[in-house]
């Protein structure tokens, strides 16, 4: 690694002799990471415990991390912010992948794809096809450009000082979101990787995000990132691949899995017409019942149930019942809620499981079919096929767009070697996403076989012992209730959170242990690979559009990189505080980073790149109203900002747009207003135009 | 001499001119084909349910179709970009 610092601030050229010792770096590294795994299974299998293997796991790969950041340090503002631009192609693809792929994708997609089958898609097609819209509009134009950040773009197209702000004010806004659901989610794997506390898990997580990206900015990032990505494809692929091999005999899923699609379609047939899964649906749908009616009355039907559990506790004392049966009523009465609100809030919490718990397949649809409705059934029946897909497609294009406008990710074309390069670099990055997303699905449906035949009509005596490994762990992820006392298992009375498919496919293949440390390991990378990336956007965006530009343009580089670390230390601190506090909907605070990322940065990029004409009255009526409609729309539909922003009534869709997907509404509105505004003012200057036109050829001097 | 400047001047302009339409025509074509295989297939999904090489066509292009079309288009787009510049002449001179 010492060479590999040497090598790109002497030269940095991307020559062959350096690029044939980078390659031989990275080649050794994947070496030494598969024989470290090689070692500890040994160790496993002479009795290492599966805490010391979480431990060498965490910290062997944070201080492989950690080491190659303090290698690459620097005080140079163009090694700081964009790598020297010196990065080769693949490498700068295997940096965005990693900076791409979050814990999200590696650990919630699959599970996303087994519990929604064809619906989750939309994140596969949006992850994925926005790359298109990167290569054909963006990745190219801005490398030419050549600047340092997104803002700064804004700032130098534009002119004036007000869209360089609102492109600082949305960097901060979309990536700040985005990097605390990352903390979070390396709190969570750590703690359950290394068993520390999660609060913790989020300061260690934080260290070692810290020393990746604070000495050595973009080029240190861009070299933990390939690290990073090596790690995360083996732990994604390895299990794949050998649940791949037990059931189909081939290593590549994605050739052979069509006969489990195949099977589990039919399997779905069967279930959905077995007496024993209609038992279980009708016990919850009597629950629904029951749940509505003391819902009606909340304080009332406390009382009867406090009262009816009193009497119970009574009578078994009145008869002397054996003990565990008065210990289990009386664990009942603690069990009644004491509040009426309390009350209210259990019973819409089970309420809603009932619902799901009530429908055909544990409340999933079938796994191959698009859409819920019936395009050709009753005016019913349609609307709701009508609705599903135009979800669907809203979801898509929100994505896509999102996807072609995230800064940390359009950062990275800044740190090629040229327009060239920029363009290879987004097939390379294509090609290292594609590996994980081709999989996602096929593991999904794996996983789905398995259950639905092994899992599915077994013994409650003869459950295997992952089941209980993981409901101790997390009953939300994986619990299991004998509810019509047949003692099988049938699939509604199984209650899956989607994060268990990748963590738990380890054991439902029967690997050893140390596959699923290799897992948390790879989950681990993608978590810190992506924030490293976020928060040093933001930093850049800070020190460079605000500081440098604004408030001191005669600073020195070396003065704005130490800016740049300060603030980077201070948002890395503000963004692992709110991580600390656990906040809820963070979901959809991070799907709703796209919709705001599309609406504002997808219009003023490519007109600002297509559209000599563009302007900046143009460029800022432009951020504002897609941002406005955006938010507006999300504020009013989505019941947890409602309750944040206090907006009553009954809500009112949009064609019965979901609000994770306002950015249909936001996009267009900003193209909308920035055309229109920059059509009723006067054309940029000509200087202007003419750098505008300078951007469509490679070449330096034209 | 001016004259000799000047038609070189007019000349990088024409080049310029092909390169930039020619370079529109392409980014359309593939946007196109990026449209058909993403939104165009979607919206027609529940018709497009017949078996291709053993699997269902509609889930087939979701979960895998519409990706390689995906990275085609890249490969294409880098390609014949290079190409075009080259031919106008408008490359970067390799450092």
């Amino acid at each position: 690694m010492r060479d590999l610092q040497k090598e790109s601030t002497t030269e940095g050229e991307g020559g062959t002799a350096w690029m044939r010792r980078l390659n031989g770096l990275y080649v050794i590294y994947t070496l030494a990471f598969l024989s470290l795994v090689a070692t500890l299974w040994f160790f496993e299998t002479l009795g290492l415990s599966r805490e010391w293997i979480g431990f060498i796991f965490l910290f062997t790969t944070i201080g492989v991390y950690a080491t190659i950041g303090l290698l690459c340090r620097t005080t140079d503002a163009n090694a700081y912010y964009v790598a020297g631009r010196s990065v080769p192609p693949i490498y700068n693809g295997m940096a965005i992948g990693a900076d791409w792929m979050s814990a999200a994708s590696f650990i919630g997609l699959s599970g996303t794809l087994y519990l929604t089958g064809y619906g989750g898609m939309a994140f596969v097609l949006g992850w994925t096809g926005g790359y298109c819209l990167v290569a054909l509009f963006l990745a190219p134009y801005l490398r030419k450009f050549g600047r340092f950040t997104i803002p700064d773009f804004l700032g130098v197209r534009y002119g004036g000082v007000i869209p360089r702000l609102l492109g600082v004010f949305a960097v901060i806004l979309v990536s700040f979101t985005y990097v605390v659901a990352q903390i979070y989610g390396v709190g969570l794997i750590a703690s359950r990787l290394a068993g520390v506390a999660f609060e913790l898990g989020v300061f260690l997580g934080l260290g070692g995000i810290l020393v990746c990206s604070f000495l050595g900015g973009m080029r240190a990032v861009t070299w933990t990132q390939v690290a990073q990505y090596i790690v995360l494809i083996i732990a994604f692929m390895m299990p794949v691949a050998w649940l791949s091999i037990q059931q189909t005999g081939n290593p590549l899923p994605q050739i052979s899995y069509q006969a489990q699609l195949a099977d589990v379609t039919a399997r779905e047939e069967t279930l959905i017409n077995d007496p024993a899964e209609l038992s279980v649906q009708a016990y919850y749908a009597n629950r629904v019942l029951v749940l509505q009616q003391q819902l009606a009355t909340p304080g009332p039907a406390l009382q009867a149930l406090r009262q009816s559990a009193e009497a119970l506790v009574q009578a078994q004392r009145a008869r002397r019942a054996p003990i565990d049966e008065q210990l289990a009523a009386e664990r009942a009465l603690a069990n009644v809620p004491r509040t009426v609100d309390g009350a209210v809030a259990r019973w819409r919490d089970e309420l809603a499981i009932a619902q799901i718990k009530s429908r055909p397949l544990n409340g999933m649809p079938r796994h191959a079919k698009p859409f819920a409705g019936d395009p050709d059934g009753d005016s019913i029946d349609r609307e709701v096929f009508d609705t599903s897909r135009r979800n669907f497609m809203a979801l898509v294009f929100c994505l896509v767009f999102g996807t072609a406008a995230l800064p940390h990710v359009l950062a990275r074309f800044y740190t090629t070697t040229g327009v060239h390069q920029a363009r290879q670099s987004v097939v390379w990055s294509l090609v290292f996403i594609l590996l994980l997303y081709l999989s996602a699905p096929a593991l999904a449906v794996m996983v789905k076989y398995e259950i639905f035949n092994t899992l599915v009509g077994s013994a409650f005596s003869e459950l295997p012992g992952w089941v209980f490994a993981w409901n101790k762990v997390d009953p939300g992820l994986l619990s299991l209730q004998d509810v019509n006392g047949d003692g099988r298992v049938q699939l509604n009375e199984l209650t899956i959170g989607s994060d268990i498919i990748v963590l738990a496919t380890a054991e439902i293949a029967g690997m050893p242990y140390v596959v699923a440390g290799l897992i948390a390991a790879g989950a681990l990378a993608a978590a810190l690979s992506t924030a490293d990336g976020l928060l040093l956007t933001i930093a850049n965006a800070l020190s460079h559009d605000v500081y440098y530009t604004l408030i001191d343009p005669r600073a020195s580089t070396a003065r704005r990189v130490t800016i740049s670390k300060m603030l980077l230390l201070v948002v890395a601190l503000a963004a692992a505080y709110v991580a600390a506090q656990k906040p809820g909907n963070i979901l959809f605070l991070v799907s709703a980073a796209f919709s705001l990322a599309a609406s504002a940065f997808f219009p003023v990029l490519t007109f600002g790149i297509f559209w000599k004409r563009a302007n900046a009255a143009g460029a800022i009526s432009g951020i504002t109203v897609g941002l406005l409609v955006t938010t507006y729309y999300m504020i009013t539909t989505q019941p947890w900002l409602r309750g944040v922003f206090g907006v009553e009534g009954p809500i009112s869709l949009w064609w019965g747009i979901e609000p994770i997907s306002a950015g249909v509404f936001g996009v267009p509105a900003g193209c909308l207003a920035l055309v229109t505004v920059s059509l009723l003012t006067p054309p940029p200057a000509v200087a202007i135009q003419r750098m505008v036109e300078s951007w469509r050829y490679p070449r330096a001097d034209v | 001499m001016p004259l000799d400047e000047s038609m070189a001047q007019t000349r990088l302009r024409l080049l310029k001119q092909q390169h930039w339409s020619r370079i529109k025509r392409l980014t359309l074509a593939l946007l196109l084909v990026w449209i058909t295989v993403t939104f165009v297939a979607i919206y027609f999904s529940r018709s497009l349910e017949f078996v291709f090489l053993g699997w269902p066509f509609n889930y087939w292009m979701v979960a895998q179709g519409s990706l390689i079309v995906y990275f085609l288009i890249t490969v294409i787009y880098a390609w014949q970009a290079r190409r075009l510049d080259k031919r106008f002449g408008l490359e970067e001179v390799d450092r």
